[in-house]
């Protein structure tokens, strides 16, 4: 079996096979086979070679596939605005809590001690900014720090509901 | 008279059967695989997988439709899940345990060709053809189950096996060269 000259023919042999060609090209590659007999060889061994291959297919089970993909989990992306708010409210309210809380000790602590930190800019100053807080009122702080809740409960948006009750911001 | 679907008929069915699916048309989902199963299925077999077959081409079907939205028909769908189906063989042959299938099956693969062909005594010819194409070089077989078995064009098996057209192509015809060679013999 020889190879026709005209390779772009050959080229699209397949094709004419399985039909996937449009109506003008298919008209002039079967314009040309019909006067080619090494095409038409070769279409006729592509037709065999396509049954040997379809023949071979392992069997498959159409119900099972489709029981399989109905079966399967769908996830599905629910939009849900609100709670999504809340989640980051009750997140950035907590945060807030904690650097409040932080800071004012710093503070009440500088004016305890009237000592800067080791590593204060020059030329800053420290020392009676808070003069009204005394002795009790730090207890009462360090008391309250101690019942903030620092690990998250397990459902965030609990607590985006207490803070906004809290803060009243709704 | 010859009815002749062209590739472009071909994606639309597909497109419209999708639609259907998105809409909740079950039946659309059957319809897709029986058009479709037997072609992985032998893609799969023409990447060298024998008794793993049906289970891929089950999970092949559940990633396709459980990521169906994101099939935006640049390719056909059928090209689309030869890639999906690809990808699991890829990923399924990096455990051990797969790896452990794959050595058995290479060494149960000799015996099945042989008992293939001493059960089709039907045909000679067919046997001849047949046993042309396991002679091939995988790559080879690959691109041309893809080309004939399948009718797929050089861009679509390009991006089914991760190559170029133009590697496509000389695949196509080095095999074809080669059928021809042993089948004149």
């Amino acid at each position: 079996m020889t190879d026709c000259p005209r390779g772009d023919i050959r080229d699209v042999l397949p094709d004419l096979v399985h039909g996937h060609l449009d109506p003008v090209q298919r008209a002039q590659v079967e314009r040309h086979v019909a006067g080619c007999a090494d095409c038409t060889a070769e279409v006729e061994l592509l037709r065999a070679m396509r049954g040997v291959l379809d023949a071979g297919a392992p069997a498959v089970d159409v119900g099972k596939i489709v029981a399989a993909i109905r079966s399967a989990p769908v996830v599905t992306v629910v939009a849900r605005p609100r709670r999504a708010f809340a989640l980051s409210h009750g997140w950035r309210a907590a945060a807030a809590a904690i650097v409040i809380s932080v800071g004012s000790l710093g503070v009440l602590f500088v004016s305890k001690t009237g000592t800067p930190p080791p590593d204060a800019p020059a030329g800053m100053t420290f020392g009676g900014g808070v003069s009204d807080i005394d002795a009790q009122d730090l207890k009462d702080l360090i008391g309250d720090v101690g019942k903030l809740d620092a690990v998250m409960p397990a459902d965030p948006a609990s607590l985006g509901e207490v803070s906004l009750s809290q803060g009243g911001e709704r | 008279m010859t009815l002749a679907i062209t590739q472009a008929e071909d994606d639309a069915t597909d497109r419209a059967l999708i639609a259907r699916w998105r809409t909740g048309d079950e039946r659309a989902a059957t319809a897709l695989v029986q058009k479709h199963a037997e072609a992985v299925a032998r893609f799969l077999s023409s990447l060298g997988l024998r008794h793993e077959v049906e289970e891929v081409v089950q999970d092949t079907f559940v990633r396709a439709f459980a990521s169906l939205d994101r099939f935006r028909a640049e390719s056909s769908l059928r090209t689309w899940l030869f890639t999906i189906a690809r990808n699991l063989v890829r990923d399924r042959a990096r455990s051990a345990k797969w790896q452990r299938r794959v050595v058995s099956i290479e060494e149960d693969h000799a015996a099945t060709e042989h008992d293939a062909l001493d059960a089709a005594v039907a045909d000679e010819t067919q046997q001849r053809m047949r046993e042309a194409v396991e002679r091939l070089s995988p790559t080879q077989k690959h691109v041309f189950t893809l080309r004939v078995g399948e009718g797929l064009s050089y861009k679509e098996i390009a991006d089914v096996a991760g190559t170029t057209e133009g590697a496509a192509r000389v695949h196509y015809h080095n095999a074809m060269r080669s059928i021809k060679e042993f089948l004149d013999d």
